[in-house]
């Protein structure tokens, strides 16, 4: 009892307090970096709708004739693969998996790697809905936003 | 009605059998109450697939800013109709509707033969 009573110093009180300040702080930074991300994201949600909307629409018109247009059709999805990265870095919820899940399909579309994935017309459709799922999702997220959630 | 995702789907799934021409829109004029002194429409795009009316149009609409002022805006919008035009069910907006538009104003036999036309006679 003597021994606990001793520890009971303003001392001590001003070391504990010290370590809880130094956990609070990281907590602090770690926290910060994610609402940056979140602004960040929440600023440019119109431009990544505009530019994923306008690839998506431009493979649409592409896959009127897939065999014709397939070197064009590549050369989007590479482009839909860096905004969607650029995307993920913010996005949550059903919206970073939708994301997830079309750049999935495009490395294996694109890579040389997943040599026996068909780089055939339904593959190549099957990436269209993604873009347009994820589209559809940034849309619904961008009024969501607007009204102040 | 559908989620999102479910009418992007839908949506992407239209504009695949209308490139493939295994669904033929047919073009009509509009009705009311489609159009009105706040809101124009062109054309409407319907095509029966699977036992459903589905109509397609673009539809510019005046969006007041207060009891006065209006700028014109426009929408996709894309339903499900009975056999006497009546509104059954509406789809969400998604950005790929205009896609879908666009694939359908491409099926017209004047349109889509105009670049062979022009420089292969």
């Amino acid at each position: 009892m003597d021994e606990f009573l001793q520890l009971l110093t303003l001392n001590n009180f001003g070391s504990w307090a010290s370590i809880a300040g130094l956990l609070t702080t990281v907590v602090t930074f770690l926290m910060l970096f994610g609402i940056k991300k979140k602004f960040l994201f929440r600023s440019s949600v119109d431009d990544h709708l505009a530019k994923i909307s306008e690839i998506s629409s431009d493979i649409s018109s592409l896959l009127q004739s897939f065999s014709k247009n397939q070197k064009d059709i590549e050369e989007l999805f590479a482009l839909a693969e860096v905004e969607l990265r650029a995307m993920q870095r913010g996005a949550n919820g059903d919206l970073v998996a939708d994301i997830k899940k079309s750049r999935k399909l495009i490395r294996r579309y694109t890579s040389k790697i997943h040599f026996w994935v068909n780089r055939d017309e339904n593959s190549a459709r099957e990436i269209k809905t993604g873009l347009s799922v994820v589209s559809a999702e940034l849309y619904h997220h961008k009024k969501s936003l607007v009204i102040g959630k | 009605m559908f989620s999102s995702r479910q009418t992007a789907e839908i949506i992407d799934k239209l504009i695949e059998l209308t490139q493939h021409n295994h669904i033929v829109w047919r073009s009509q004029d509009p009705v009311a109450p489609m159009i009105g002194p706040d809101a124009r429409v062109d054309m409407v795009y319907i095509v029966n697939h699977l036992g459903r009316n589905i109509r397609a149009y673009n539809q510019n609409f005046k969006y007041y800013l207060d009891e006065e002022k209006y700028v014109w805006d426009e929408q996709i919008i894309v339903e499900f109709v009975d056999d006497y035009g009546a509104v059954l069910g509406r789809l969400p907006r998604t950005p790929n509707a205009w896609d879908l538009l666009k694939a359908i104003q491409f099926q017209n036999p004047q349109i889509n033969t105009f670049y062979d036309d022009l420089f292969k006679s």
